[in-house]
């Protein structure tokens, strides 16, 4: 990890989010730890895959990130600031600088405004008072999309379009605002297989001419490899691998990993023979998370006493590729706090 | 957002029971707006508290049109004032003695017998009081005379109270003893032209006299009277926008506080929605008759505190918690996440994305509400905790209850009121019903 880099969009420290479970609403039962300890580094204009099961805390990092939940512990920092200690007024500056393309295009767009009015609001909300101002920045972004002629658009509403354009317009209104940063939560597995690759060609094409850092969450291993350079692999409420993309796919170094890479399926006519090996057991609780490494009950390589007793650090095990996994203990130790 | 509920409203047409109830939610609006702007607010309050305005209408009379429907011509009030006729006033003058007569036509063409046969005087005099005798003279040349009496300033002559006309007629009394056809045995009234004629003495030289025979009739008014005269038409046309105010009134209040309190609710979570909740919970098994039974007997019945405090009451209604349930689940859409990330305020959200979404099922359950609260008010007046100022319907039916009103054959008193609550209550029932499937589309037909 570099120490100075110029080129740093965004790090965090350590960064945890944990919700509070009460009973009655007032008796402490324990903490969800949805986001639990988590060192990554984005620089500007890469993009980067998160990838991990349902329920391993992907979104609840992804909402952290964009100032929607309060980080628990530790710094998030981006352009050099701590976000988790800003007040309101930078805090919502801040977030003007992230794009967000939701799952679900349909559920994603207030069904009772007009596409105009959408794309609007967050240049309203973000105090752009003038609205000649506000139509020329929508008629920029809606051409740059290809969604052409614009004034037939602006006066529809959300159900009036199909999934693809729907779509567009969620990307369109995480553009409006110039964000530096775009987080896409699955932005194409509700849409149909048609218009998943237009729509992430899109999102690239967008990426390389805006030079935008994108984090790409998913758990479809498949369209990772299409899209971005670098891959996070989260797993329980932490990141157990971070790796340039074609490396981690060639030899993935995490046992998870490995089992993940093995699930993908191909289409392949001589699969109907094999059965796929999948790990035995279910994914941790992140209330009550197993001691030691989160991923131990389910590992096939683990080691008694150290697995099962200790938090595994990251390790270093190649070039720009880290784990979080004790198999490697022979590898260099990346420092706690490296900045 | 606008123009698509205007969108949807157009389609509302498609429901014939949506145009019936609108018109009829137009008839009453207008009739309300004709009411105030007909008979203002003062004057109303004095032809429904007053007394004397009363003195020439009839007691318990029917409402005009049951003369329709009738195959007999029903008495109308017949007003016959000495100064309409200054032909027939002669004054003559000796010794300081001035003689009078008023000769006062009656042209009685109708089936039935007044129902009372009054002479209202006005005299003007220092300190003697004028010396009248009444004759009436009947179209077949009968007369009816009175004995002389003296009058006061101001003073009423009630024919039924003259002993001396009641022996004239067998004992009969006068306004059918008189004006009866003496052919024949049942009293029928005999037609014609009638003549009162009043004479008598003024004893100072500048006194002066005027009189004015009243012949009540038997329908009066397009709402009857009570027992006490009063028109009831008044009661019955202001009872429409007292009506209409008190139900919209409570229904906004209410519903819609309720409404924004359930999303703030529901957007801020933790303490203040169980705050809110803990408040409905209790502030619903506090029962809403009883209450306002309280505030009336021992604070105040006007229309305005009771107004209030249905409306505050209603504030924490258990509604909050159905809108509560349509909330939570707008809550969790992604595009309120999306608004939050992009920086929308807490109340902005509140507003502008959380409102918007549940409105269109707001509005047919606020149109349905408002005739319960019309209701209520009504329900109020008929226990006796009417407004004591105002007319209104429930005040009339209530009236009619403590004078057996059915039990005296006076249907009218009871069945207006009555008649004007149900198209009230049907007129806004079925628009809301209509509103509720166009805007609810799961509701709507094939």
């Amino acid at each position: 990890m570099a120490t100075t880099n110029n080129n740093l969009l965004l790090q965090t420290n350590d960064l945890k989010t944990w919700f509070e479970i009460k009973k009655w609403g007032f008796l402490h039962v324990g903490h969800v730890r949805a986001v639990d300890g988590i060192n990554i580094t984005l620089d500007r204009g890469e993009s980067v895959s998160l990838v991990g099961e349902s329920g391993c805390g992907k979104s609840s990092l992804a909402k952290t990130i964009m100032g929607i939940h309060q980080p628990t512990e530790g710094e998030l920092i981006f352009e050099g600031n701590n976000i988790a200690a800003q007040d309101e007024e930078s805090m919502r500056q801040y977030k003007s600088e992230i794009g967000f393309v939701q799952q679900d295009p349909y559920g994603a767009l207030p069904p009772f405004m007009s596409i105009q009015r959408i794309l609007e609001e967050p240049m309203i909300v973000n105090g752009i008072k003038d609205k000649n101002k506000r139509l020329k920045r929508i008629h920029e972004v809606m051409q740059e999309l290809k969604m052409t002629p614009v004034e037939d658009f602006l006066k529809k509403y959300p159900h009036m379009l199909s999934g693809g354009q729907q779509q567009r317009i969620v990307i369109a209104r995480s553009l409006v605002l110039n964000p530096k940063l775009i987080m896409a939560d699955e932005p194409v597995s509700m849409l149909d297989a048609s218009v998943r690759v237009e729509i992430l060609e899109l999102i690239k094409k967008i990426q390389s001419e805006r030079e935008l850092a994108v984090i790409y969450i998913t758990h479809d291993l498949s369209t990772v490899r299409y899209f971005s350079e670098r891959i996070w692999v989260m797993y329980g409420g932490k990141i157990v691998e971070q790796s340039p993309v074609r490396d981690l796919l060639k030899e993935p170094a995490h046992p998870y990993t490995r089992a993940l890479l093995e699930a993908i399926s191909e289409p392949d006519a001589d699969n109907i023979h094999s059965f796929k090996k999948v790990p035995p057991g279910e994914p941790p609780s992140l209330l009550n998370p197993p001691r030691g490494c989160r991923f131990h009950p389910r590992c096939e390589h683990k080691i008694e006493g150290l697995c099962d007793q200790e938090i595994p650090p990251d390790f270093e095990v190649g070039n720009e590729r880290i784990t979080a996994c004790w198999l490697f203990k022979d590898e260099e130790e990346v420092g706690d706090v490296a900045i | 957002m606008l123009d698509r509920l205007k969108k949807r409203l157009k389609q509302v047409k498609q429901y014939p029971s949506v145009i019936f109830g609108i018109t009829l939610i137009t008839i009453l609006i207008i009739t309300a707006i004709v009411a105030v702007i007909v008979i203002p607010y003062e004057e109303a309050v004095l032809l429904w508290r007053g007394g004397a305005v009363w003195a020439e209408s009839p007691r318990n009379a029917r409402p005009t049109y049951v003369d329709w429907f009738t195959s007999e011509d029903l008495p109308r009030t017949e007003i016959i004032d000495g100064r309409d006729h200054p032909d027939k006033k002669t004054m003559e003058s000796m010794n300081g003695v001035k003689e009078f007569e008023f000769v006062l036509p009656l042209d009685y063409q109708y089936d039935g017998f007044p129902r009372e046969f009054n002479l209202f005087f006005e005299a003007e005099y220092e300190e003697t009081r004028p010396h009248v005798s009444v004759k009436i003279r009947t179209p077949d040349g009968r007369e009816f005379a009175t004995d002389d009496f003296s009058v006061q300033r101001d003073s009423i002559r009630r024919l039924g109270q003259l002993t001396e006309l009641r022996r004239q007629v067998d004992g009969r009394a006068p306004r059918i003893g008189i004006f009866m056809d003496p052919d024949y045995e049942d009293p029928v009234p005999l037609k014609g032209e009638y003549e009162i004629v009043v004479s008598g003495y003024l004893f100072e030289e500048d006194a002066d006299i005027n009189v004015r025979a009243v012949s009540y009739g038997q329908v009066h008014g397009f709402g009857g009277t009570d027992h006490r005269r009063r028109d009831l038409g008044v009661a019955l046309l202001w009872g429409t926008p007292v009506a209409l105010m008190f139900g919209v009134l409570a229904a906004v209040g209410a519903n819609i506080s309720t409404f924004i309190i359930s999303a703030v609710g529901v957007w801020y979570r933790g303490l203040v929605d169980a705050a809110i909740q803990r408040i409905s919970e209790v502030n619903m098994i506090i029962p809403n008759l009883p209450l306002l039974i309280l505030v009336g007997m021992f604070y105040s019945r006007s229309l305005w505190v009771m107004l209030g405090v249905i409306i505050v009451k209603g504030v924490f209604s258990p509604a909050i918690k159905t809108y509560r349930a349509m909330f939570l689940q707008v809550r969790e859409s992604p595009f309120i996440e999306a608004a939050e990330s992009y920086g929308t305020s807490d109340k902005r959200i509140i507003f502008f994305y959380m409102l918007p979404k549940i409105i269109p099922t707001l509005i047919p359950q606020f149109v349905t509400v408002i005739p319960t609260y019309v209701f209520l008010e009504a329900s109020l007046a008929v226990l006796g905790l009417g407004d004591p100022v105002l007319p209104t319907w429930g005040k009339l039916l209530n009236d009619a209850l403590g004078e057996g009103a059915l039990y005296m054959g006076h249907f009218y008193w009871v069945l207006q009121p009555a008649f004007l609550l149900i198209l009230t209550g049907l007129g806004f029932a079925m628009t809301g019903f209509a509103l509720d499937r166009v805007l609810n589309p799961r509701l709507r037909r094939q």
